[in-house]
């Protein structure tokens, strides 16, 4: 799991290893981010629980936005996720 | 004193540079009318000129234009535009520089300066209230553009004083030469300081103090500036002041993004990821460990500008301002360059010589692929050698050595090497930081760009990245011609504003409207700003027309189209250029990249 920009000073670096259960998928680890880094809810969730659009998660770098099964997307063991907030400019 | 707002167009002066005089004449009102100010009026007076008019010769015209809103209390304002022939492309070419000078321009009573023919010594123009002269500038040619500021600062004072000038790059006519302000301001793409040079023009001195604005109605005026700025200061734009990426991290917050997504050319875009190495020029490391300030333009809450200090190694002292996601990416993952300290010295450089960093690194970076594949005599270049890298600038700029070459431009330097496939260029101008096979709607707004290949005339970054309304996934092709379309329409005309582009990640044509219509008095609707954007930009797809591009001109290298990348998130993809193609030619009812008559007819430009 790997952070860019603004959210590495919620999380407090840019690399962590995140332990999930098999099967888990994107919205699981979305959830699980939160737990362990509340500060991140306002980043990651809407206040109706979905999804927000602020900011983008990218798994081996494609946002899951554009994905067949979206923030259902299954994740599997040797993924990288990375999270990225608003950016462009240049 | 105030300047009113509605006369724009009316202060053109007119600078025979082989006679020596000067003379004001109002823009035509139906020009101003059609193609706003800034970039669009400036390709109409490029037009006039003739589109067959050799770059470097006496005819070709050099303008220095504002536009309306240019100095103005509007958010973003600070820029103005530099439109000529280019030299590198054959195009007509634009270019905008932000910090205070077009500011000024307008503050000491000029809405612009058109500049035709060749003093017979080294001259600057001297500009204050309402007046230009000839000055002679046989003291500072030669001298790098921070030295030529300081020269002009004793001389008259830096109060209420810019200054924009050449370089000795601009001197030797490199073709991809710059005229720079305030020591780190650019008119970077298409060569223009090399038209500067041409010319004999060293600098346009400016000395005026700040003027307000006068508006038909100050309490509307107010009320529109007021919702501008609120969108750009709303935490949820990139452009919020000391929150937004843009604003805390500068431009540079993109390197590792972009890395991560597979659109990232890497050693001459052979590769698409700059993987690991990424970090160590990205905008993150920048802040942490070089950042000292972060400067701004005139009427700019954003700060985007990122200064920073060298303290260790061998370019310990060097502060300097601005390392941007564009040069960080043309001098470092583009060179297999991981030192920021060295990009932070060429991008320096490149403010003092007077260069585009963009072609630069691209001028090197074919040079290195050259170099590796044994292309050519000698020693050649060797991916992210630094020490070579900067010596090789100053040859560049100096037009000495394997420099006289690399002062042609990526393009023909390649060409002359003999194998043009090297150079990643399109019309002749190098690619920026966005690879087409990661990105495709940035691959065809290169294609189609009027000035070569460009990331500001189409930014679809901004879609593709997921930072506007309009969302569209980066590696799907279709739709992708529509899409860029309403980008390159909508940045003619903030370019004629003259805007920052920056504002478009919080603005939108409503803003722009409300912002032009308070100003000149009169009704303009968003509607009118689509339709005055792609005027615009059929007016400079016309000059090309008649520049001689003609059908097969837009295109890309072929390595974007036959080389899948191998990295990242564009794994397995290329870019697909030809169905965009046809998309994007139905879009703008266009044959085959050539406007039709009816069409320009339909436009009002003929």
């Amino acid at each position: 799991m790997s952070f860019f920009a603004s959210l590495r000073q919620i999380a407090g670096g840019r690399d962590f290893d995140v332990p999930l259960p098999a099967g888990a998928s994107v919205r699981d680890l979305a959830a699980e981010l939160v737990r362990r880094w509340p500060a991140l809810r306002e980043h990651l969730f809407t206040d109706a629980g979905a999804l927000s659009r602020r900011v983008a998660i990218y798994v081996d770098g494609r946002n899951v936005r554009w994905l067949p099964d979206g923030e259902a997307t299954a994740l599997s063991e040797r993924q990288c996720v990375s999270l990225i907030p608003p950016a462009a400019g240049g | 004193m105030e300047m009113e707002l509605r006369s724009f167009g009316k202060a053109i002066v007119h600078i025979d540079l082989a006679s020596g005089e000067t003379h004001v004449r109002p823009a035509p009102a139906d020009w101003v009318k059609k193609y706003i100010g800034a970039r669009g009026l400036g390709v109409r007076y490029a037009l006039e000129a003739g589109p067959e008019v050799d770059p470097l010769s006496p005819a070709n015209r050099l303008c220095f234009l504002n536009g309306p809103l240019t100095g103005s209390e509007t958010s973003m304002s600070g820029r103005w535009a530099c439109v000529t022939k280019s030299p590198l492309t054959g195009t007509v070419t634009d270019s905008h520089q932000g910090g205070w000078t077009g500011a000024r321009l307008r503050w000491a009573g000029i809405d612009g300066l058109v500049f035709e023919g060749r003093a017979d010594r080294p001259v600057y123009a001297f500009v204050e209230d309402g007046q230009v002269s000839l000055r002679d500038a046989s003291e500072v040619w030669g001298k790098g553009i921070h030295d030529t500021i300081a020269f002009f600062n004793k001389r008259y004072g830096d109060k209420n004083l810019s200054v924009c000038a050449i370089g000795p790059a601009g001197e030797n006519l490199v073709r991809f030469a710059a005229w720079v302000n305030e020591d780190d301001r650019a008119f970077g793409r298409g060569g223009t300081g090399a038209v500067g040079g041409s010319k004999n023009l060293k600098a346009i001195v400016i000395r005026a103090p700040q003027r307000k604005s006068q508006v038909t109605d100050p309490a509307a005026w107010k009320a529109v500036r007021r919702k501008a700025v609120d969108a750009i200061r709303d935490e949820k734009h990139i452009t919020s002041p000391r929150k937004g990426g843009l604003s805390v991290y500068g431009t540079n917050v993109l390197m590792n993004i972009v890395s991560n997504i597979g659109a990232l050319g890497t050693r001459n875009s052979q590769l698409t990821s700059f993987g690991e190495k990424a970090e160590q020029i990205s905008g993150e490391h920048v802040q942490q460990n070089i950042l000292v300030d972060d400067p701004t333009c005139h009427a700019c809450p954003v700060a985007c500008k990122k200064e920073v200090e060298i303290t260790e190694g061998p370019y310990a002292g060097l502060r300097m301002e601005s390392v941007e996601y564009e040069p960080a990416w043309a001098l470092g993952a583009n060179c297999d360059n991981a030192d920021i300290a060295s990009i932070a010295k060429m991008i320096d450089q490149c403010n003092d010589l007077g260069m585009d960093p963009i072609e630069l690194g691209n001028a090197l970076s074919m040079y290195m692929e050259a170099s590796d594949r044994g292309y050519v005599q000698g020693d050649g270049l060797a991916w992210g050698d630094t020490a070579a890298m900067v010596s090789l600038t100053e040859s560049i700029a100096l037009r000495k050595g394997d420099g006289d070459l690399l002062a042609e431009g990526p393009t023909l330097a390649a060409a002359q090497l003999g194998h043009g496939e090297l150079a990643m260029a399109v019309k002749g101008q190098a690619l920026p930081a966005y690879d087409p096979r990661g990105m495709k709607g940035m691959g065809l707004g290169y294609a189609t760009s009027n000035r070569g290949a460009c990331h500001l005339r189409a930014y679809v970054a901004a879609a593709e990245l997921g930072v506007v309304p309009i969302e569209a996934d980066p590696l799907e092709w279709k739709g992708k011609g529509a899409l860029v379309k309403v980008f390159q329409d909508l940045h003619a005309f903030s370019d004629s504003l003259d805007l920052c582009k920056f504002s478009a990640f919080a603005e939108g044509p409503e803003e722009y409207a409300a912002q032009y219509a308070c100003a000149i008095g009169e009704k303009f609707s968003a509607e009118d700003v689509s339709a005055a954007g792609e005027r615009i930009y059929n007016l400079e797809r016309y000059y090309n027309n008649l520049a001689g591009f003609r059908e097969g001109a837009d295109t890309l290298p072929e390595r974007f189209l036959k080389e899948p990348s191998t990295l990242a998130g564009s794994k397995g993809h290329v870019a697909e250029l030809a169905p965009m193609l046809e998309e994007y030619y139905a879009a703008r009812g266009w044959d085959k990249g050539i406007v039709p008559e009816s069409k320009l007819r339909a436009l009002g430009i003929l």
